[in-house]
Formats: C-alpha cells, structure tokens, sequence
C-alpha cells in the first residue's frame, strides 16, 4: 500500500476501525435488547443500516480502500460485484415474495398446508 | 529502486488478484444469504430462531472475531516497519482469537444437533446450517493459513518481501471474513430473532 504512511498513522486506523465497529455491533445490541423499537420494520432497518455503516468503516480502515491509487481496479471491482449481489438477492427476495402473493396463501397458510402434505407421506 | 518498484508491483498484483476472488467469494455468500432469508420463514415443525440463538452468546462471538480482525491488521503493520517479534505476537493472538471463534461455533452447532435441531428438521436450520457452516469453513481454512504463515516468519531472521505479501493476502482474507460475519450477525441473528 504506501510506504510513507507512519507507524503511528496506520495503527490509529486499526484502532479507529475497531473501537467503531464495537460501537455499532454494542448499538445494535442494545437497541434489540432495551427493545428501543416495537415494529419488526424498524429493527430490520436500522439493524441493516448500522451493519452497513460498518462495512464502510471496515472497507476504509481495514482494507484501505479509499488510498487505491488509479485505476481504482479494486472499487471497480467492488460495486460491479455489489450490484450484482443486489440482483442475485434482491431479486430472489422479489420473486419469492411474488411467489407467495399470487398464490393467495399467507406464509403461515403455507406452513399449515406443507405440515399437512408431509404427514400424507410421499 | 528498480528493485522496490518489482516487489512494489508484484504485490498491488497479487492483491488485485485475491481482491477478485474475494469479490467470488462474496457472491456465494450472498446467494446463501438470499437462500437463508427465503427459507427462514420454513421451519415446519421445527423451533423458531428465537427459541434457539442466545444473542448474548452471538456478541460474544462477534467481538472475539472483530478483535482477531484488529490484530491480523497490526500484524501486517508490525511486520511491514520489520517488527518481528511484534508481529508474531499479533499473529499468534489472531489465531488464538480465530480459534476460540471457532469453537464457540463448534459448540453451538454441537448444543443444537444434541438437542435434536439438526440441519435436517427444517429448511430454516438446513439454510442456516449451510450459511453458517461455510463462514466456519472459511475460518478454518484461514486459521491453517495463519499457521502456516506464523511457522514460516518464525524461522526466519528478517520479514522478507515474500512473506510480507503472503501476510497482506491473509490479513484481507481476515478482515473479509469478518465483514461477512458482521451480516451474519445482523441477518441471521438479530433480525432472525427480533424483527
């Protein structure tokens, strides 16, 4: 990576990184545990939101991202890759959840008539 | 000069390279993570995720790999200003922290299947099982490399160019791995059991 960064400068980083990640992992801690939130929504957002808040970080201060020096192969190669994982798994979320939908049966509906066909036997 | 700039550029290839892979690797976690979300909701007559993930356990697990993250980092950097002894203390704590992750994995895979919730009940513990037992998989496979690394610095006087990329390589697979449990952490834990 550079040779001119300091000792003192590269361990900071390690030690920014780490006590930041133990900040978000301890907030998303307590937010489930003193049970900040009543609607499921919510805790999923903010839960996504703090795991994305430290894969920046982490992509900053852990992998160095952003002192890549042209061309920027390794981001190039990051966001081809990350829009790629939001088609796989989005999209596979999309055509489940469209799945369920059009077949007019709830999820636990579902359970129910599963349970029911496993005990016929096959 | 014209030495350092070749070492210089083996290595940024190198890494770009396992960059690449690790960018593969991504893409199978992420289709186990589609899979896990899809079928979470399957868990026929088997238990809830609520029923069995302690979150108090899953935070202890988390910080012990966060932290063998942070110390493969300072390995890399003791060894990069040739601080030796330095960098074979940082290395051997990643691979003690590594390991203690590992087993705790261990056991909490061993409490379920003795308590009869194997990855057979249902879709739900067979994708969780599968998404789970792969991350261990690859904490295993990096906890050999680590040895491997530690053995070969250790009989050595000075950390030569070689060894130095070898260590960069494992240190971004360590931290990747990390960054794939913090998701494992958020998904399959605590969403799994509070939202």
């Amino acid at each position: 990576m550079n040779q001119q960064e300091s000792y003192n400068t590269a361990v900071k980083r390690y030690i920014i990184g780490g006590l930041g990640s133990v900040f978000f992992i301890l907030l998303t801690y307590m937010m489930v545990t003193r049970e900040w939130f009543a609607n499921p929504m919510s805790i999923a957002f903010f839960v996504l939101l703090f795991a994305f808040m430290q894969l920046i970080l982490q992509l900053v201060t852990f992998l160095h991202v952003q002192t890549e020096t042209k061309p920027r192969w390794k981001s190039i190669g990051f966001v081809s890759s990350t829009i790629m994982i939001l088609v796989v798994v989005g999209g596979s979320i999309w055509v489940m959840y469209n799945l369920n939908y059009r077949m007019h049966t709830s999820p636990e509906a579902m359970q129910e008539y599963m349970l029911q066909q496993n005990k016929k036997g096959f | 000069m014209n030495s350092r700039t070749a070492v210089a550029e083996k290595r940024d290839k190198a890494e770009l390279g396992f960059w690449i892979y690790l960018m593969t690797d991504l893409m199978l976690f992420a289709a186990l993570f589609a899979t896990f979300y899809i079928l979470r909701i399957g868990i026929a007559d088997g238990p809830k995720a609520s029923e069995i993930f302690n979150i108090d356990y899953v935070m202890a697990q988390t910080l012990v790999l966060l932290a063998s993250s942070v110390t493969s980092g300072m390995a890399l950097v003791s060894a990069k200003f040739q601080m030796k002894k330095q960098a074979l203390v940082f290395l051997a704590a990643t691979i003690a922290l590594g390991l203690s992750f590992l087993v705790l994995e261990m056991n909490e895979f061993i409490l379920l299947v003795n308590e009869g919730h194997s990855w057979t009940t249902s879709a739900f513990l067979s994708s969780y099982f599968t998404l789970v037992g792969t991350h261990g998989l690859h904490i295993l496979i990096g906890l050999i490399w680590a040895v491997v690394l530690f053995v070969a610095i250790m009989r050595r006087d000075t950390i030569g160019d070689n060894h130095l990329r070898k260590l960069g390589l494992f240190t971004m697979f360590w931290h990747f791995l990390d960054l794939v449990w913090i998701f494992i952490f958020s998904v399959v834990y605590v969403i799994g059991v509070y939202a």
